[in-house]
């Protein structure tokens, strides 16, 4: 039978992961299905609900850190995220079903490292990075390299995911994540696609960040995709047309159940297109507003 | 006790429909078994097992969580509200006449789900402003093999409005 602790501190959680076989439940959606499931049979689980130093929303000078603890549900409800990141509340409003936002945790959701998760696409396109605590370290993930492989992350047994750290977008950048949901009895998307997108005040693109989910064993970075676009103005369907075969080429899906291969892929390159499409109408919209705010 | 390992069975204390409940339960027990079994409470129903149909919904302080993905010492000291509970509330119980009325149920085995979704949704939105793709955007995460939906909008949005 599995054993219980519930520490209030992040230090006694720390003395409690000695080995693999002790497990961290936070909202327990993703550990609880897969004890359900038969594929985790923890010798202990160490409950952090009560750990407060976990939660919490903080804007800081450049950038806002989400304790690890913040449900989806919250997240989509706080303006603090809303007013900064529109496209990650948006995101985090629409994850699974309403009893996954009501529990589910963005930490959670994170080290539980399956490839077609919502929050990992978005959060890697914004450059978020995943602060982890150990016993004597400290150190930052980028997003996009905490998942090693299905159900794997970077992180040692005895380390914790205590902050999600998302730098802020700046003048002239937009965001935005789009996702295909198969309509089948488990909803999670097919394939999922987001981009972090800079312009000039002409309109061209000076970075771009491209990532999508769903579409290998990790979320992936599509950075050749996204180097097409520099120096390009992304409202020209030229740019985008380049764009779709570097995407449809750039990933690397499985066929199963959700769609065969060559669908994901398809699906890849649409949504690719969508995703840019609308960073350029969201930062005309912006400019427009910016320039008669001007002072 | 708080911060400290704990036997593998240990008392919860929670309150179901209102009751105060003590009971007995190993660690790794879900709530829907203590619900169900522990406590008799068999409107609750149980079926895909991960958190995905939606049969399992119960209330916990109001909000809606899939019982069989939750372990019951997660709702320690909470308020659990589940299908029997419903009909102590005025509210609640138009909710489910209207269900009877705009035939928002068939065989019956999601319904309890449906309708503790339905009261979270109503007591969470401030009622009157809820479209009916806002409802269905909502009720998503439940689904129902039988009535093809449109009864169980109806429903809530009639009690909705």
């Amino acid at each position: 039978m599995v054993s219980l602790s519930r520490p209030s501190h992040l230090d006694e959680v720390l003395e409690e992961l000695v080995d693999d076989e002790v497990v961290i439940l936070a909202g327990g959606q993703a550990v609880v299905v897969l004890m359900n499931l038969g594929m985790l049979s923890p010798r202990k689980l160490v409950s952090i609900a009560a750990v407060d130093q976990l939660r919490g929303v903080f804007v800081e000078q450049g950038r806002v850190d989400v304790g690890a603890l913040s449900t989806h549900g919250a997240l989509a409800s706080d303006q603090r995220i809303r007013s900064r990141f529109p496209a990650a509340a948006d995101m985090f409003a629409d994850i699974g079903n309403v009893r996954v936002r009501t529990t589910g945790t963005i930490g959670g959701n994170l080290v539980q490292a399956d490839p077609a998760q919502d929050p990992p696409v978005l959060l890697s396109a914004l450059q978020a990075e995943a602060l982890v605590v150990g016993r004597n370290s400290e150190r930052t993930i980028p997003v996009e390299q905490l998942a090693v492989g299905p159900m794997q992350t970077a992180l040692a047994f005895d380390e914790v995911l205590t902050r999600i750290r998302i730098p802020l977008l700046g003048v002239g950048v937009e965001c935005s994540y789009k996702k295909l949901l198969p309509g089948s009895w488990d909803d999670y998307p097919t394939v999922s696609v987001a981009a972090r997108i800079a312009f000039d005040a002409a309109g061209i693109v000076t970075e771009a960040r491209l990532s999508a989910g769903g579409v290998g064993p990790t979320v992936l970075l599509l950075q050749e995709a996204a180097a097409l676009l520099i120096g390009k103005d992304s409202r020209d369907e030229d740019a985008i047309a380049e764009l779709m075969p570097c995407v449809r080429e750039g990933v690397s899906p499985m066929s199963d159940r959700r769609g065969s291969e060559d669908y994901k892929r398809e699906m890849a390159a649409l949504l690719a297109a969508k995703v840019v499409r609308s960073c350029a109408l969201e930062r005309g919209r912006t400019a427009k507003v910016g320039s008669t705010d001007a002072t | 006790m708080i911060g400290q390992a704990q036997e593998p069975i240990h008392s919860l204390s929670l309150t179901v429909n209102g009751d105060p409940i003590v009971v007995d339960v190993p660690n790794d027990r879900r709530l829907v078994a203590v619900l169900r079994e522990d406590l008799g409470l068999t409107g609750t129903k149980l079926a895909c097992e991960v958190g995905v149909c939606g049969v399992c919904t119960v209330l916990v302080d109001g909000r809606p969580i899939s019982s069989c993905i939750t372990l019951a010492m997660q709702v320690e000291g909470q308020d659990v509200m589940t299908v029997e509970g419903l009909s102590d509330h005025p509210q609640f119980q138009r909710l489910q006449e209207a269900f009877v009325v705009e035939g928002g149920l068939q065989c019956g085995f999601c319904t309890s789900g449906q309708l503790m979704a339905a009261a979270a949704l109503i007591t969470g939105s401030g009622a009157s402003t809820v479209s009916r793709e806002e409802i269905a955007r909502y009720m998503m995460g439940n689904l129902c093999r039988c009535t093809g939906y449109y009864g169980i909008l109806r429903a809530i949005e009639t009690t909705v409005l």
